[in-house]
């Protein structure tokens, strides 16, 4: 046993010497076989069992030991992925235990995020796919060559199923763990290919999800869960105004109050630091904080900022664009122009945000654990914060209470880093809702001009769109922003349209405003999709056309079209059956929606019905899938309908949770979602999201069938046929 | 220092707080350790703390402890032994949870709707559901679970009347 243990470390740490390049060179910029097989080196890592690649161990029960690169966060993925690896092996799912992958971008970044370890974008599956398929063919690989050993049999006559593999010439069969037990599993000699399609038995189906049980038990454990117990809790006062800065402090009342440990001041906040929750949340209460005075912020210094920004064409950034679109507008037979608007937005996630810290090896290096999106950018938070180098910084990620997003710039680290260094004990820092909603990140808001051409039967000639907005990107992450060519693709994800015309104009004009930004489920397609799908309403309706038959007019690509006319048969589009319809389209992350929103007959008409069809590529558990989209489209009605940050006298308006209003269980609508396309698809394409964006769309499509105008304004007002 | 006897899932609990004013919630989870009413926004809005005191579902955040000497709790941790639940059961049968952060909250709200109106409909169901905030989106989901443990069998408040 010990010997085998050392053999297959020995295995394990002769490819170290020659991983490193490899991975940079495969998984950084996506796998290929052959090569690939170098990047996916087990060598250093630190697994049970033993030691295949970097993302696969097979224990000595024969167990598959998977090591995820991505963060649970409630969608699923750790689900997702771990069906792949199991797929590919031929493992159970339940002989397969999933282990969080080191904060190691080099061996785990996920291909599609320039090799980061961020669980965002709804990029999971789709990055991790190709990889984790290769690493577990070589787990495959190196349980058939172990199995031919023990039978002397041909590894061309073994296969993997159920978690045994399989010698097809005499039917015998051996269990993993038996293989395990009798041999060590080493990594592999050939590199294998992945399984072909046609031998999948995993994915594609809804094996039933390992938290649901503890979730609703109580059991499952949240970073504020996970307090250590010898942390204190703190509660940062922090001023009600972006920039407010601390001029003076009384802290008497706070620091009288039981339970009370410490008050620090920070620049910008004071932290109340105690034995528990309450004490820290009374602390805060009872400071008494003079602020450095607030700027100059209201709906309506955004609104002019926004607006002379959009009007700049010094300041806009061209995004993409083709023809000449000048010529385009103004030789068309009709010409159309239209102005949008949307709010600020916030996450309003329910477990408030926070982190744990504590200084670590005399101070140089600290440990934190979150609930996070980003390990890696927790990291980077905490570095910077504690004045140290990477290396000295132990991330862990713990299950978040949602997501959305807010959790990717992860500032609670920082707070936690720096009040735990200044009073040399760990603590955990917990924000509480109202202060995040009031001063924390926001989805930025946005003003857009939609301008187009059409000839005299309503084709489409000539479509310039250009959004204003503040950068969450050129804000936090600035290196990035310059990579990318000083364009946030979070600022102008959804402005691709998959609209045919022959001169076009992509623009964005960065504004930067007061209120922080940060990302959210669906970043500027949100409201990027709003300006275009009502934009293309009333130019077919202009020209008496059919908005589906318009859209089918002017879109090639076969999964668009594949959505577009699935969604009529499934919404009754054509029917005529009663009832108002809207639709709206969308491709975003190389997926594809439509949701066609129904009213009913009654003298005012409510939303009744939301009907989505998605392509989302290969929907690795369709269940899931549906799950996500179904969530995302119920914050996409929650966002058409009421959410929006109301800004005025320097500061949101927000003294209350309340003051947020969002949409609950009593107003809620039918939703269905059909998944098509994934028959022919070659991988999975991002799920997370979609469903956000064509939400809002095609309610206002469907409410201009019967009042004939659009609103151009998000949030706007609907009824809602509840049941 | 007062100090308080909170019957908590049927076993009698004794705490010793300093300020009478901290909710229910902190003493549940800070002081005794049962950290599965979890914490949201301590206004009383979101509802993602609500547990049963009573009989009656209530956020554990508005509820000071100074004013529950004697009082009958009943936790998450108290439902049920394993999520036996109708309500858990059907959440579970449904992988309704997502993040999972409010389904607590969800549970103890269903669980006093059935204890005191066995077979809700839609409407009431959806109206009782929407005190508890779900931002991942799975309220309709949880309203179809509430009504599929609510075709089940009897749905009393075990976990409270156990030593109640």
């Amino acid at each position: 046993m010990a010997e085998r243990e050392t053999g297959a470390r020995r295995a394990g740490v002769a490819g170290a010497r020659i991983s490193r390049r490899a991975v940079l060179a495969g998984l950084g910029g996506g796998v290929v076989a052959g090569g690939a097989m170098l990047g996916l080196s087990g060598g250093g890592i630190v697994l049970p069992g033993y030691v295949i690649n970097a993302f696969i161990a097979i224990e000595a029960d024969g167990s598959i030991v998977f090591a995820c690169p991505a963060v649970e966060l409630g969608q699923g993925c750790t689900t997702a992925l771990a069906m792949i690896v199991a797929e590919e092996i031929g493992a159970d799912l339940d002989r397969l235990r999933v282990l969080p992958a080191p904060r190691d971008p080099g061996r785990y970044g996920n291909p599609d995020f320039e090799g980061h370890m961020v669980t965002a974008d709804s990029k999971t599956t789709r990055g991790y796919f190709a990889p984790l398929r290769l690493a577990g063919a070589q787990a495959r690989q190196a349980l058939i060559e172990a199995a031919a050993m023990i039978g002397d049999w041909r590894t061309g006559d073994l296969d993997t199923v159920d978690h045994a593999a399989i010698h097809r010439p005499s039917g015998r069969r051996l269990d993993f763990g038996e293989i395990a037990a009798r041999t060590t599993p080493r990594p592999p000699h050939l590199e294998p290919a992945p399984r072909p399609r046609a031998g999948w038995r995993l994915i594609g189906t809804s094996p039933p999800l390992p938290d649901s049980r503890a979730k609703v038990t109580g059991q499952y454990a949240y970073g504020i869960d996970r307090r250590s117990p010898d942390a204190l809790v703190a509660v940062l006062a922090r001023a009600p105004h972006p920039g407010g800065q601390v001029i003076e402090v009384r802290d008497a009342a706070a620091r009288a109050v039981a339970g009370v440990e410490a008050v620090v001041r920070l620049e910008d906040a004071v932290a109340v630091v105690a034995r528990h929750t309450w004490a820290a949340l009374e602390g805060a209460r009872l400071l008494d904080i003079d602020w450095s005075p607030a700027p100059a912020l209201s709906d309506a210094t955004c609104a002019a900022a926004l607006a002379a920004a959009l009007a700049d064409p010094a300041r806009g950034t061209t995004v993409a664009a083709h023809g000449d679109v000048e010529a385009g507008l103004t030789g068309g037979a009709r010409r159309f122009a239209f102005t949008l608007e949307a709010p600020h937005v916030s996450h309003l996630a329910l477990e408030p945000l926070n982190a744990e810290a504590r200084g670590e090896t005399f101070g140089l290096g600290v440990a934190v654990r979150s609930a996070t999106q980003s390990p890696e950018l927790d990291m980077a938070f905490a570095a910077r914060t504690w004045k140290t180098a990477p290396f000295m910084v132990a991330t862990e990620a713990t299950a978040p209470g949602g997501a959305f997003g807010r959790r990717v710039l992860n500032d609670t680290v920082r707070d936690a880093a720096r009040v735990a260094k200044a009073l040399g004990r760990p603590v955990q820092v917990v924000r509480p809702l109202r202060d995040e909603l009031r001063r924390g990140q926001v989805r930025p808001a946005a003003t857009q001009r939609i301008e187009a051409a059409t000839d005299a039967g309503g084709t489409l000639t000539a479509w310039r769109h250009r959004i204003a907005s503040d950068s969450v990107l050129a804000r936090h992450i600035a290196s990035t922003f310059e990579a990318r060519g000083r364009i946030d693709n979070t600022a102008t994800d959804g402005m691709r349209h998959p609209y045919r015309v022959a001169a076009e104009h992509l623009a964005w004009h960065r504004c930067e405003l007061a209120p922080e930004p940060g990302f959210l489920r669906g970043v500027s397609a949100g409201h990027a999709t709003f300006a275009i799908e009502t934009a293309i309403d009333r130019i077919a309706r202009a020209h008496g056309r059919d908005p589906l038959e318009w859209r089918l007019a002017h879109v090639d690509a076969p999964r668009g079209r594949a959505v577009l006319e699935r969604a009529a048969v499934r919404a009754g589009w054509h029917a005529g059956n009663g009832g108002h319809r809207g639709l709206a389209l969308m491709t975003f992350r190389d997926s594809w929606i439509v949701t066609v929103a129904r009213l009913d007959d009654a003298p005012t008409p409510r939303l009744a019905e939301l009907v989505i069809v998605a392509d989302v590529g290969i929907a690795v558990h369709p269940d899931n899938v549906r799950r996500q989209i179904e969530g995302a489209a119920v914050l996409g009605l929650s966002l058409a309908g009421t959410e929006r940050l109301v800004f005025a006298g320097g500061r949101a308006l927000i003294d209350s949770v309340a003051d947020y209003p969002v949409l609950r269980a009593d107003s809620l609508v039918p939703i269905t979602v059909e998944l098509i396309g994934a028959e022919t698809a070659e991988r999975p394409s991002g799920a997370g999201e979609l469903g956000v964006p064509t939400v809002a769309p095609a309610i206002a499509n469907a409410l201009a069938r019967v009042s004939g105008t659009w609103p151009e304004r998000l949030p706007f007002e609907f009824a809602l046929a509840t049941a | 220092m007062p100090v308080i006897t909170l019957h908590i899932n049927g076993a009698p609990r004794v705490v010793d707080i300093a300020d009478p004013a901290m909710p229910l919630l902190f003493v549940l989870r800070d002081v005794l350790g049962l950290k599965g009413t979890k914490m949201g926004c301590t206004e009383g809005i979101c509802g993602v703390c609500t547990l049963i005191v009573e009989g009656v579902a209530q956020r554990a955040c508005q509820l000071p402890v100074g004013g529950l000497d004697g009082a009958r709790v009943l936790t998450i941790e108290g439902l049920s032994a394993a999520g036996e639940h109708p309500v858990q059961a059907a959440l579970i049968a449904a992988d309704v949870p997502q993040c999972g952060y409010c389904q607590p909250a969800q549970v103890m709200r269903a669980a006093a709707l059935l204890a005191e109106t066995p077979r809700p409909d839609r409407a009431t169901v959806a109206g009782a559901m929407a005190e508890v905030l779900c931002r991942c989106g799975t309220s309709a989901r949880v309203v179809d679970a509430v009504l599929a443990a609510s075709r089940s069998a009897t749905i009393g408040l075990s976990g409270e009347a156990r030593h109640g």
